[in-house]
């Protein structure tokens, strides 16, 4: 019996790569857009090996915090690389989780049968934002500070149970070194676990229902003699070699940030994040990391607190309803007519300008240029069932296209 | 696989490319990982500030009577600085037969502290007051007959029982293996120590 | 060139402006060259005689270049919330991250005889400002040619240059002052981040290996891939 037989025997290693990787069946078709699911696996694990690493020298307290990470960058050996690393690569996170959105609203791949498959993406989303946003807290600036603050105040809103909650979360009446310390909990041991928890059941779902690609058409519908679908190409080798392709390719990106403009002109680190927290001086202008702008941009759009947060949250909650407003015969945009496009397009555009508006001042010109950009993004969701069932389709074809 | 077996034609050339880029992919990535793992590695070093903290220190002799031991941080570690007495001084002209080290070969302090009193003055007496067996730190006990019958004086370990003379050298049979160590150190002048550099 | 390039692809779908708060003029661009090690040496030195005595660079407290110029943690001042009248001089270890290279190489600059204002002298890029003019004897005075009124308006649109006339000569030419202040804001750039001085040389091996590493995969994927696409070419019904 040789050495992989007897492990094998014992706990099935080879037989799960072998299974999953070797026997994992994915379209032949798969595009640049499918890249985002395994560079999204990089990225997450550039984040926890730096995160340990950044570790070892942050302190989370409130008058040490700060310090810690300025004494980190400049006294410790590629201290600097460390931090930089995990700074661009939180921002190349949301780049890439987005990208893979993206992805699936352009083949639909969250239709049936790959509802929880997208359900369970959307919540990764969100549990990435709260890492994203609790990890932004932690270096205890300026603007850690005051988005923390801001934040709470929207769960505040929540009537009656608001302000209860939102002490709860805080731990102390008003955000400070309590509320580090636990946001520190969080960012390091309790939203990773979930997280990684959450991607291994993306992962199962995944290879439950197999994956989808640009033509929208099930491969499983097309099987050979020996009961593998015509149109899949084994994922190993032909796909580990693609996505390290991809992921060579974001890596050059990657390091050119991290190398040459790691804070990217205050986009990945803010300016004013580099003033220690003051709680007597509110910054001249509050903004959120342009990951949460188009989210900060709706909030700010409508001009009731209570009304304002509920928006906010719709903006994230809405995706979730997408396999249930989606009500097209046919799951590619290929496929699908002129006015599905248009749509689409809008939604992109609106995104993309609540994303701009949400870190611009909130002059009165730019409000109403939000108000637009949320009722088009809002539009996109309340208009689909009625689109997707009336726009013009074609028919996609039986077998693939490459 | 199937699929690749079913390839039609070049077969032989194709796979020979595959297989040497396959090779050179692999070995590229290798290299890549470590890398990657320098950085990582090199983090993990003593930074900075604890390099600072091996800066030299500074000690005032004046207050030091003959007899007299006091110690002193440096590099996070304790350091004796003991102004022997003349008699003490004078006895450690004497070879004594229990020493496992008594010329100190073995490298445990700088050049000029490789003689009888094992170090610069005669009379001061500078160590590193770290037992060199398992790190414990020994206990100055100067008065003869102290541990036993023929001690003349030295150091004492009570971790493990270990016996230094007063120049700081091991006895034998003892489980501390080296003479106690001699940081580098000079006289600014005739008053002040300093510990943790060589004279410039 | 690199960075720059990718800095216009990537940051220009998201536009933001960054104001200059309260300032009144355009600001210069500040000649920086954070890896020449001699100019940030020597702005160091300039900034130990100059700023050290009421200025700490707590974050420079184990750096070699800082060490090297003689600011060293025992000589950085550590003032309480309440000295100075409650405005005590900050902390510059990270100015130029704060407000970038520009501002402070023309906020050193723009000081003019104000006698309206407690120090005697104003700023023209933070008005106001409780900082006192160091640079009397080596820039000379400065006098504000448009009256103050008038600033308002002109908010932004003029440089420093065109609004300040030098009334007093200094021991150094405008020139040589302008040297001077920009090894002083290149020590201050190096200061904001270290790293500056290494960073992008080890980046360019970097960037270039993961190049070479991409072609070779890109090569080997293609081979695999050729397989696929030829056969999906070749049969019409597979």
């Amino acid at each position: 019996m040789s050495f992989n037989q007897w492990i094998n025997s014992r706990l099935p290693i080879s037989d799960f790569f072998d299974q999953h990787l070797r026997q994992y069946y994915a379209p032949k078709n798969l595009n640049f857009w499918y890249f985002f699911g395994s560079l999204a696996i990089l990225c997450l694990s550039i984040q926890i090996i730096s995160g340990i690493w950044l570790l070892m020298y942050y302190e989370p307290t409130a008058k040490t915090a700060f310090d810690s990470i300025e004494f980190m960058m400049r006294e410790v050996p590629y201290g600097w690389l460390l931090r930089y690393v995990h700074a661009v690569g939180a921002s190349s996170f949301f780049v890439i989780l987005y990208f893979h959105l993206y992805r699936a609203l352009m083949y639909g791949s969250y239709q049936r049968p790959r509802e929880l498959l997208w359900l369970s993406g959307v919540l990764l989303l969100i549990l990435a934002m709260a890492e994203a946003y609790t990890g932004y807290v932690l270096p205890w600036g300026q603007m850690s500070y005051w988005a923390a603050k801001v934040i709470m105040n929207i769960f505040g809103a929540i009537p009656f149970i608001g302000e209860p909650i939102m002490h709860l979360i805080q731990g102390d009446y008003v955000v400070s070194e309590v509320t580090l310390q636990r946001f520190f909990a969080f960012h390091v041991v309790a939203f990773p676990m979930i997280l990684l928890a959450m991607v291994f059941l993306h992962l199962v779902a995944l290879h439950t229902v197999g994956s989808n690609n640009p033509d929208g058409i099930e491969i499983k519908d097309n099987k050979g003699a020996d009961g593998i679908p015509k149109d899949g190409v084994p994922f190993h080798p032909y796909f580990t070699i693609k996505d390290l392709v991809a992921a060579a390719a974001f890596l050059i990106i990657f390091f050119t940030i991290v190398f040459y403009n790691p804070t990217m002109d205050g986009l990945f680190l803010e300016k004013e994040n580099f003033i220690p927290a003051n709680p007597l001086v509110t910054p001249p202008e509050i903004k959120p990391s342009w990951y949460l702008a188009p989210y900060y941009a709706i909030l700010r759009a409508v001009p009731n607190q209570l009304l304002g947060a509920l928006a906010m949250i719709s903006a994230i909650i809405s995706f979730a309803f997408l396999p249930w407003l989606d009500r097209s015969p046919v799951r590619s945009m290929r496929y699908k007519g002129v006015r599905s496009r248009v749509s689409l397009a809008l939604l992109v555009i609106s995104f993309l300008s609540l994303m701009a508006l949400g870190l611009l001042p909130p002059s009165p010109v730019y409000i109403i240029l939000a108000r637009i950009s949320a009722v088009i993004f809002f539009g996109y969701f309340i208009s689909l069932p009625y689109i997707s069932r009336n726009d013009r389709h074609s028919s996609p074809p039986d077998r693939v296209r490459m | 696989m199937l699929i690749l077996r079913m390839a039609m034609g070049n077969e032989s050339v194709d796979l020979k490319k595959r297989a040497f880029l396959t090779r050179t992919s692999q070995a590229l990535g290798a290299i890549a990982v470590c890398g990657a793992a320098i950085p990582l590695v090199q983090y993990l070093k003593p930074g900075r500030e604890a390099a600072m903290s091996s800066l030299p220190v500074e000690f005032d002799l004046s207050g030091l009577k003959p007899g007299d031991q006091r110690t002193v941080l440096w590099r996070g570690k304790p350091i004796w600085v003991i102004r022997r007495t003349m008699e003490q001084v004078t006895a450690l002209n004497k070879i004594n037969p229990n020493l496992s080290d008594p010329n100190s070969q073995i490298e445990q302090q700088p050049e000029y502290a490789k003689n009888p009193y094992r170090s610069l003055r005669p009379d001061i007496l500078v160590l590193v007051g770290l037992c060199t067996h398992l790190g414990c730190a020994p206990t100055f006990r100067p008065e003869p007959k102290a541990i036993d019958e023929d001690w003349d004086g030295g150091f004492f370990c009570s971790c493990h029982g270990s016996k230094f003379d007063l120049a700081g050298r091991v006895y034998k049979g003892v489980p501390a293996p080296t003479n106690l160590e001699v940081p580098p150190y000079y006289f600014k002048n005739d008053q002040l120590l300093v510990i943790g550099a060589h004279e410039a | 060139m690199k960075g720059l390039i990718l800095t216009v692809i990537l940051g220009g779908t998201v536009t933001y402006v960054n104001a200059i708060e309260q300032s009144f003029v355009k600001p210069d661009k500040a000649p920086i060259d954070i890896k020449d090690r001699a100019t940030v040496l020597r702005g160091a030195v300039h900034f130990k005689a100059q700023c050290l005595t009421c200025h700490s660079m707590k974050y420079m407290r184990f750096d070699e270049i800082s060490q090297e110029a003689g600011i060293v943690p025992k000589l950085m001042p550590v003032w309480d919330e309440f000295a100075w009248g409650g405005n005590p001089p900050p902390d510059l270890s990270l100015v130029v991250k704060r407000r970038s290279a520009d501002w402070v190489y023309t906020f050193l600059r723009s000081f003019y005889l104000d006698a309206g204002h407690s120090t005697g002298f104003n700023n023209l890029v933070w008005h106001n400002t409780k900082m006192p003019n160091p640079f009397v004897g080596i820039q000379g005075q400065q006098v504000l040619m448009v009256p103050l009124s008038d600033l308002q308006h002109i908010r932004g649109e003029k440089r420093w240059s065109e609004l300040l006339e030098l009334e007093t000569q200094g021991a150094m030419t405008g020139e040589q002052f302008d040297d001077y202040v920009n090894d002083m804001v290149n020590y201050l750039a190096y200061a904001s981040d270290p790293s500056s001085l290494e960073r992008e040389k080890i980046g360019s091996w970097v960037i270039g290996y993961m190049v070479v590493l991409f072609i070779v995969l890109l090569a080997l994927s293609l081979s695999y891939w050729d397989d696929i696409k030829r056969k999906h070419y070749q049969s019409s019904d597979k």
